[in-house]
């Protein structure tokens, strides 16, 4: 049975061009039901708040968007079938969305061909920005790239001692988002000039429920730093497996990119484990600001519980859509709507003061303020009670940073 | 020799022989025990490792034949069929989405269709992809009822292990390509995953001995086999090798505990046996000493009676025959002593008597015709000399054949007024008060002159003690079921030494005693079946006691 959600945000909109008369046609694919179905229901508030968002601007040219949200349930050919069916049956002006980066690799490559762009919002694999990247693939919120670059930014300014190399161990799940993770980070720890021995990578299936042998490798090899690069339910279920050994006690901890995700939080609410370095792409206690607060406000008096990154991330993906529209001035000029998202700028919630996110015009990739923090008790945001403190904030560097592939 | 043993007695030979008969079946239950139960635990945990390891063998061969069976249904397709015969790169939509469908799956990173070469054609998921390494034709090749396995191929670059799978596709029976499932190598080496003890045992995939994976999918370490399954496909085992010593360490720390329990307990037993034999030997040797004292005629040695049981009965058994010994033989002695010192008493008196009387006699008729007043004087010393050795003689012949006593009831009263009217002359002279108290119905069954004369002889030597004068006292009353008797005067008293040789014959501190006097006295006593006990402080005075069985009537009361 096809689980679908139609949002149509009618704007009022000013007649900038006759294009603009019909509304933008946008497919949404997130998993509602199954693993990592509260992404997909936190992104359908999210997308429904942007569209208020939009609609309380009615004389700044914003089109009106016809918004249909389907439920992968996590699956790739489901995934496809649905993109097929969305540019080829409903003539979808975008597409948007996808949590897993191999069903996001699946729809880009199907994208390519089309005349339809593809805005992800969930998905972090770097291949999508670099050797899978085309012209109608877009990605607005941080790649786990640039989470990797402020790891290794991290891990240069905390850990890199007094001439012995550091012992890092890597686990990640089995799939190219993990690979991409953990060839990211090697190559910034070389480019930041940290000694480091890898003392073993581990690759467990993705929704993994069993990490005990994993847990008992990672020991048996005592490294300093464990970067684990899970996310969701799975590294909810590694944590509670790990606290029941001294993993947490023997090394330090890190996830930079989804660790700090409200989600995971709210999940292993007090096991969680204090002192472990975390972040995520987007948080409900940083930046401080206005904005970002009233998002994190709005999402909870909409749907009684703070939102996942993912949530910020389809807001993003519906304002950018909104944004470049109006920069192009309409649908039917695909050429410039792409160069529109190019130079994209836009203001969103996980903003700093003073800073605006942008996208690098080469590799179609947002560039983004990634804060890694500590685990710290605090009970602002229930259920979860402990959140990130004792933040560092990366600024993003002036361009998308290019690492060359590694063979398979 | 230069080391000389000490000479056992029987009862710590006993109990060494007893420590060794001990120490010996400790020491062989100890070695014996300690071999069984290391046997024991390899036996149950190799029997108990090797069923579990062919368990997951089986599971991991059901892995691979799943896996074939899925390649046998792709390779069948029609679809399939064509994609070889065009010769377009470009994969049917619909074979497309059946082989998309099938990377769903965590187990399957992709599925290739390949030319007879062996290069990938086609890939699905396209972006997975494989860059042909050079080690790809280095892979272990084994071809199982038509299906390849190449593989393992091990983590690198990292990225993680996995194994080809494939299966020629025919068109009629001609080989036209090959359709190969690359799959994780962690799912299978997972199977395995319940079968490691951290520290103990780590099980490893094993292909042709020399590729070696963890149940985490990483390159393992040669290690000691303890369990191993058959070959599940041609090549490839299950091993369960020792992952650390942590199996070692209780083992052995469970032998060593064995064996310190052993040598304490070895420690313990000596040292038992060692305390018992000294305190054996503490009660038998004193016995010995005893037994071989009296043998030499010394009744003086005693034993310790504090022993245990049957140990204790015979220290106060050999006590108590040592004091009947040491009686019988005493009073044995004594009685030929005195028969001995009648007889010679007897001889003396006769033989100096006679003279005497004689002497006497012509002493007395000289005297009577004597007018020198001069010589009648030393008559008169002479004679009284004469009645004073006539006197000894009597007192000697007394204590060496004492009459024997003429039994009947006294009333204790009438004797000590008797001798206090004979003595009071005497007191007086010497400033002496006499005091008589006591129970004045008191009786006794004793010969009377003999009681007169023990209470008298006890008398004159308490006077003769109080030269500056004092009092001497006569009680009477009964004690614990006898009569006691008490002649006690306020003197100077005796020390120690002269109490200790108050009763022997002939022993006095006065000028002019025969030293016969308590001798008698203490000879009367017995005879008459009494105890005489005499207490006496120098420059206090002296008391001296007699107990007398009381007469039967007064028992009664």
């Amino acid at each position: 049975m096809r689980a679908m959600q139609t949002i149509v945000g009618l704007v009022a909109a000013l007649q900038v061009g006759a294009a603009l008369a019909d509304p933008v046609r946008v497919g949404c694919l997130y998993p509602l039901t199954g693993p990592g179905g509260l992404y997909g229901r936190d992104s359908a508030i999210a997308i429904d708040m942007a569209l208020e968002d939009l609609a309380a601007r009615p004389d700044q040219g914003y089109p009106d968007l016809d918004i249909v949200i389907e439920d992968t349930r996590s699956r790739t050919l489901r995934s496809l079938q649905m993109s097929r069916q969305f540019i080829e049956d409903d003539g979808m002006d975008f597409l948007c969305g996808v949590v897993s980066s191999n069903i996001a690799l699946a729809v880009s490559e199907f994208v390519e061909d089309t005349n339809v762009i593809f805005i992800g919002t969930d998905h972090a694999s770097p291949r999508l920005t670099s050797t899978a990247l085309h012209e109608n693939y877009f990605r607005v919120s941080n790649g786990s790239r640039q989470s990797m670059l402020a790891g290794a930014q991290y891990i240069q300014r905390h850990f890199q001692s007094d001439g012995e190399p550091l012992n890092i161990a890597f686990i990640g799940p089995d799939y190219d988002y993990g690979y991409q993770s953990w060839d990211d980070l090697t190559a910034f720890l070389e480019r930041h000039d940290v000694d480091f021995n890898i003392v073993g990578t581990y690759w467990p299936r993705l929704f993994e429920t069993d990490y005990s042998n994993y847990i008992n490798a990672i020991l048996a090899q005592q490294p300093d730093i464990v970067v684990n690069g899970h996310w969701g339910l799975d590294l909810v279920t590694f944590i509670r497996q790990a606290n029941q050994t001294d993993l947490f006690d023997q090394v330090a901890f890190m996830n930079f990119d989804s660790g700090g995700n409200f989600e995971v939080l709210a999940q292993l609410g007090d096991d969680m484990p204090l002192g472990i370095v975390l972040s995520a792409r987007h948080h409900v206690s940083w930046p401080p600001t206005a904005a970002n607060s009233q998002f994190v406000e709005r999402f909870f008096e909409r749907a009684n519980r703070y939102p996942s990154y993912a949530a910020e991330g389809a807001y993003t993906g519906i304002m950018v859509i909104a944004e470049a529209v109006r920069q192009a001035g309409g649908t039917d000029d695909i050429d410039a709507l792409r160069a529109a998202l190019r130079t994209l700028e836009i203001s969103l919630p996980e903003d700093p003061e003073g800073f605006r996110s942008r996208m690098d015009p080469d590799h179609h990739q947002m560039l983004q303020v990634q804060a890694i923090g500590r685990t710290v008790p605090d009970a602002r945001f229930a259920p979860a009670t402990i959140q990130l403190g004792e933040w560092e904030v990366f600024p993003p560097p002036e361009h998308w940073p290019e690492l060359p592939p590694r063979n398979e | 020799m230069w080391l000389r043993l000490p000479q056992l007695n029987l009862a710590r030979r006993y109990l060494w022989g007893a420590l060794v008969a001990a120490l010996i079946p400790l020491v062989l239950i100890s070695v014996a025990y300690d071999r069984y139960s290391v046997n024991l635990l390899q036996t149950l945990v190799t029997n108990r490792l090797s069923s579990n390891v062919e368990a997951v063998a089986a599971r991991m061969s059901s892995y691979i034949s799943a896996h074939d069976t899925r390649l046998e249904n792709i390779a069948d397709l029609r679809d399939t069929t064509l994609f070889f015969e065009s010769q377009d790169p470009r994969i049917a939509d619909q074979l497309y989405d059946l082989l998309l469908l099938e990377v769903e799956s965590p187990d399957i990173y992709a599925i290739e269709l390949q030319g007879l070469d062996g290069t990938a054609l086609a890939t699905v998921p396209t972006s997975r992809a494989l860059t042909r390494s050079a080690e790809f034709s280095t892979l272990p090749f084994v071809e199982v009822d038509g299906t390849d396995i190449i593989g393992p191929a091990l983590p690198s670059n990292g990225r993680p292990g996995w194994i080809l799978i494939r299966r020629p596709v025919s068109r009629q029976q001609e080989v036209i390509g090959y359709v190969a499932i690359r799959s994780r190598l962690a799912s299978i080496t997972e199977l395995a995953g319940g079968l490691e003890e951290p520290g103990v045992l780590l099980p490893q995939l094993t292909v042709f001995d020399r590729i070696r994976v963890t149940p985490v999918g990483t390159e393992a370490s040669e290690g000691v086999v303890l369990a191993q399954s058959t070959q599940f496909i041609p090549g490839w085992r299950l091993n369960l090798v020792e992952g650390g010593s942590d199996l070692d360490e209780p083992r052995r720390r469970i032998r060593y505990l064995i064996l310190l329990l052993a040598i304490v307990s070895a420690v313990g037993l000596f040292f038992l046996f060692f305390k018992m034999s000294q305190r054996l030997s503490g009660y038998l040797t004193p016995l010995n000493t005893g037994a071989q004292a009296i043998a030499s005629g010394d009744f003086s040695v005693t034993v310790n009676e504090d022993g245990p049981g049957e140990l204790g009965a015979l220290a106060r058994s050999y006590n108590r025959m040592r004091e009947h010994l040491e009686k019988l033989i005493a009073s044995r002695v004594d009685s030929e002593r005195r028969a001995t010192l009648g007889d010679m008493a007897a001889g003396i008196a006769h033989e100096i008597r006679n003279p005497l009387t004689t002497v006497a006699a012509t002493l007395h008729g000289l005297s009577r015709g004597e007018k020198d007043a001069e010589r009648q004087d030393m008559y008169q010393i002479v004679g009284s000399e004469l009645d004073r050795v006539e006197e000894t003689i009597t007192e000697f012949v007394n204590f060496a054949k004492p009459r024997a006593p003429e039994i009947e009831e006294v009333l204790v009263r009438d004797v000590l007024k008797s001798v206090k009217t004979l003595i009071s002359a005497s007191a007086h002279e010497h400033a002496i008060t006499i005091s008589v108290s006591g129970d004045s119905t008191l009786r006794i069954n004793v010969d009377a002159a003999q009681l007169r004369q023990i209470i008298l002889n006890l008398s004159l030597n308490a006077i003769q003690a109080m030269t500056d004068g004092g009092q001497l006292r006569f009680r009477c009353y009964q004690d614990e079921g006898q009569a006691k008797l008490v002649v006690a005067d306020n003197g100077h008293g005796m020390d120690a030494s002269v109490l200790g040789k108050l009763f022997r014959p002939f022993f006095t501190t006065r000028s002019g005693g025969t030293g016969l006097g308590l001798p008698i006295t203490n000879q009367l006593v017995e005879a008459n079946g009494g105890k005489l006990h005499v207490a006496s402080v120098p420059g206090e005075g002296t008391t001296v006691s007699i107990h007398f069985p009381l007469a039967a009537g007064m028992r009664e009361t």
